[in-house]
């Protein structure tokens, strides 16, 4: 996904995003908008068909997710057939998305779920288990004891692998994977299967 | 390897309770030689019961070696404390923490008034600072007190956390300050600018296990984009140092 799309303009920064992926095989695209923006700009089109999913960033710009421009935005992806991908950045984020979600017939996929910088693992769970609909990236769950609560509260099939480039090293959540103590076949589906089936793509091996 | 910033005990956080024998089989799937542990129970519930607890762990292995957690909600208590676990072998420092489980910064007087009985008495000790509030009043807080005891060495636990842009200008400032690398967000440049604004012999490893696994940190080094020289230092040498520094104190060398 193109960061131009994240910091200055998403209808251009899409647009990067579908022509590097036509050149590029292995770049799934992602459109992102600006729940700021969007909802004031009438009449302007989305365009999101060749996506695979949607991603919006309260925390690269300022925006609440208990908000209004949010909620809205989850129903028109979910509108799409395209999941939803958001950071949580402090308690009472997840809580928020799940009521997002509710009000949907979408999904969301939670990123930044960590225990010790901002403990929402607990609360991860608590909505988690109320919304089969909402999954979470694990590029921040950062030992393998909470990737294995994660997947055995909420099922292997509702996380998804991360690594947060180009913002974070990407070993480190490579690391708590491989050393979790997930089978084999779980290991797997959280590095792709899940996410495979979630936006609904044949592609890879 | 030697990871600096470890603990053992319950955190308040959907968390086992974490025994040195588990730290132990950790270090040995990553391959660390020696950590230096705090009792997460001594620094959120009851510093007496968790200090004690860990000098039983620290006294049965000997690849650990502790830090008397000082709660300065009770000077006279954390004095004891630091007198009777600083007297033995395998303590090597004591940690200060100034977020919620304590509720005031490293500057108060309480924690000024520990440190002055450690500089004094245990000046070859090591102080593991919780430099991780995302708050500048935290890191410059630190900054300050090394300051004011020169004769001790200071650890940047976190160096500043999110804050590390910032915080690692101001701890540089001070040559008994070196910067530990934990942290949750594994950022991208966060070691490259520790080794540039520290030097690479002011940057030690730490992993904060149990909340943040050893082998994460260790994928935080791998891909850092600092050289193979430099990483070895971080990883062990500058740690190692710091530790012959204590042993030399403590035989009165």
């Amino acid at each position: 996904m193109s960061l131009q799309g994240v910091y200055y303009d998403y209808a251009e920064g899409n647009e990067e995003t579908l022509q590097s992926s036509r050149k590029l095989p292995f770049i799934i695209p992602a459109a992102t908008i600006d729940p700021r923006r969007f909802y004031a700009r009438r009449g302007e089109a989305l365009n999101l068909e060749s996506f695979a999913a949607l991603r919006v960033f309260p925390d690269l710009q300022g925006w609440p997710v208990d908000y209004a421009p949010f909620a809205r935005t989850v129903r028109a992806a979910a509108g799409r057939g395209l999941p939803v991908m958001v950071a949580a950045l402090a308690p009472g984020d997840i809580t928020a998305m799940g009521r997002a979600l509710a009000e949907s017939a979408g999904a969301l996929v939670v990123t930044g779920v960590n225990i010790s910088h901002t403990p929402l693992v607990a609360e991860a769970i608590a909505v988690g288990r109320d919304a089969p609909q909402m999954y979470f990236e694990t590029s921040r769950v950062e030992n393998e004891e909470t990737m294995e609560l994660l997947a055995g509260e909420l099922g292997v099939g509702r996380l998804v692998f991360g690594t947060g480039l180009p913002f974070q090293y990407p070993s480190s959540a490579l690391a708590v994977l491989r050393e979790c103590g997930l089978s084999r076949e779980e290991k797997t589906a959280v590095l792709g299967g899940n996410a495979r089936r979630l936006m609904g793509l044949t592609i890879g091996g | 390897m030697v990871d600096l910033h470890a603990h053992v005990h319950a955190f308040p956080l959907p968390l086992r309770r974490v025994t040195a024998e588990d730290l132990l089989r950790a270090m040995d799937r990553h391959g660390v030689a020696v950590t230096a542990v705090s009792s997460a129970e001594a620094i959120v519930c009851d510093a007496e019961t968790g200090n004690a607890a860990l000098a039983r762990d620290v006294a049965r292995h000997d690849r650990l070696r502790g830090y008397v957690f000082a709660n300065p909600t009770s000077v006279a208590e954390a004095r004891e404390q630091v007198r009777r676990y600083l007297g033995e072998e395998r303590f090597i420092g004591v940690k200060m923490y100034s977020g919620a489980y304590v509720g005031r910064p490293l500057s108060c007087r309480e924690h000024l008034e520990i440190l002055q009985t450690v500089a004094e008495e245990f000046p070859w000790a090591l102080v593991l600072f919780h430099c991780g509030e995302n708050d500048p009043a935290n890191f410059a807080g630190l900054a300050e007190v090394a300051g004011r005891f020169p004769e001790l060495s200071f650890i940047a636990g976190h160096m500043g956390s999110k804050l590390w842009r910032q915080a690692l200008p101001v701890l540089s400032e001070r040559a008994n300050i070196v910067a530990e690398i934990s942290a949750p967000v594994p950022a991208r440049t966060r070691i490259e600018d520790a080794v540039r604004i520290m030097g690479p012999e002011r940057v030690v490893f730490g992993s904060d296990f149990p909340l943040i696994s050893q082998g994460y940190m260790l994928g935080c080094v791998r891909d850092a984009q600092v050289g193979q020289e430099e990483k070895g230092m971080i990883l062990r040498r500058n740690a190692e140092g710091l530790l012959a520094r204590v042993e030399a104190g403590r035989a009165g060398r």
